[in-house]
């Protein structure tokens, strides 16, 4: 995809979020050269989500889940350099691992025990300096919605909780959690 | 193609080894003895009730490495030995470092490579293999983490760097 064609890929809807916040946000995922969700929800069937977990302080990190119409599902993580060692936005950690049926059951409990599909996106709580962001997505059925929150650990235990379910399938281990 | 020296092993454990590694499509390090360019480290971690896991880290050059983590699935869901999870982690020279460290510290490369300790049912064998400026050389051993520091402390390692949360290490 040109440089142009990629400037113009829209991730979030507008209005929803700052326009300060949709740049940024909307930069990351290019420079992580990830798909729009946004764009493609409606011509896709399937049943998708990411977390993008940018953290002040060590590498940034995304997770997707693909849910397969056997119940089974996909997990990739992409760990991306802060810039040591490795460039910025190179991918450091690369992990595909298929998930069973339970753990897919046990995800989409939590995404709909919470109301996933109705949670306000924008960030209703205060935001500080470093810490992390937290941006998850999801695809059904056509429809897009996201929620992005700034280190909801002690703020949104909801989003908090699908992100660290997110995590916890992903079986990788990390350092800090934030 | 030969992945492990003969008699070394008897012959259960060679052929089981081997025709793992074969039928995952696994290279031979052992073979690869002849090229100079070629550092490599190995596990093989074959667990009794818990999916068999393949850890191979090569060493480049310029200190820098890149560490390949496959866990295949015993036959429960998925299918036997179909892959349940593929990670590739590029490593940094402080990782690299790390590794050394462990292998220099714990005399792999004079490590007897035949298991000395009495070996039981079930549990799990670790398979170590190195090369290194056309040495090479493996260990193996059967529950190494309270009797033998050489397995326990480089394949511990490599599961470490491969930052994924392992089920079951088998402590005992």
């Amino acid at each position: 995809m040109s440089t142009e064609n990629q400037e113009n890929i829209k991730y979030f809807p507008e209005n929803v979020i700052s326009e300060n916040l949709n740049y940024w946000y909307s930069k990351m995922m290019r420079d992580f050269k990830l798909d729009s969700f946004y764009e493609k929800a409606s011509d896709t069937n399937k049943q998708l989500f990411r977390f993008v977990w940018g953290r002040a302080h060590n590498n940034p990190i995304t997770i997707t889940i693909e849910i397969f119409e056997n119940d089974y599902g996909e997990l990739r993580l992409l760990e991306y350099s802060g810039g040591v060692f490795y460039p910025e936005n190179a991918i450091m950690s690369n992990c595909l691992l298929q998930l069973f049926p339970y753990e897919i059951e046990s995800f989409l409990k939590i995404i709909d025990n919470n109301c996933f599909w109705d949670i306000l996106s924008a960030n209703p709580y205060s935001r500080g300096l470093d810490g992390s962001t937290w941006i998850i997505e999801g695809i059904k059925n056509g429809k897009y919605h996201f929620i992005e929150r700034w280190a909801p650990m002690q703020t949104d235990k909801v989003v908090a909780g699908i992100g660290l379910c997110m995590i916890g399938l992903s079986r990788m281990k990390f350092d800090r959690i934030y | 193609m030969n992945y492990f020296p003969d008699n070394i092993f008897n012959d259960v454990s060679y052929n089981s080894y081997s025709s793992f590694l074969s039928e995952m499509k696994h290279e031979s390090i052992y073979e690869m003895r002849s090229e100079s360019s070629k550092h490599f480290y190995r596990l093989l971690l074959m667990r009794a009730f818990n999916n068999p896991i393949v850890i191979t880290i090569e060493i480049f050059d310029n200190d820098y490495g890149k560490l390949h983590y496959i866990e295949y699935n015993i036959g429960e869901l998925f299918s036997k030995n179909e892959i349940v999870i593929e990670s590739y982690v590029n490593l940094s020279p402080e990782d690299v470092n790390n590794l050394y460290y462990v292998i220099n510290e714990f005399d792999f490369w004079n490590a007897p490579s035949k298991n000395p300790y009495p070996t039981g049912l079930d549990g799990s064998n670790w398979i170590i293999e190195g090369l290194n400026n056309c040495k090479y050389h493996f260990i193996e051993r059967w529950m190494p983490l309270r009797k033998d520091n050489v397995a326990a402390g480089i394949g511990l390692c490599m599961l470490g760097l491969s930052k994924i949360k392992i089920d079951i290490v088998y402590l005992y």
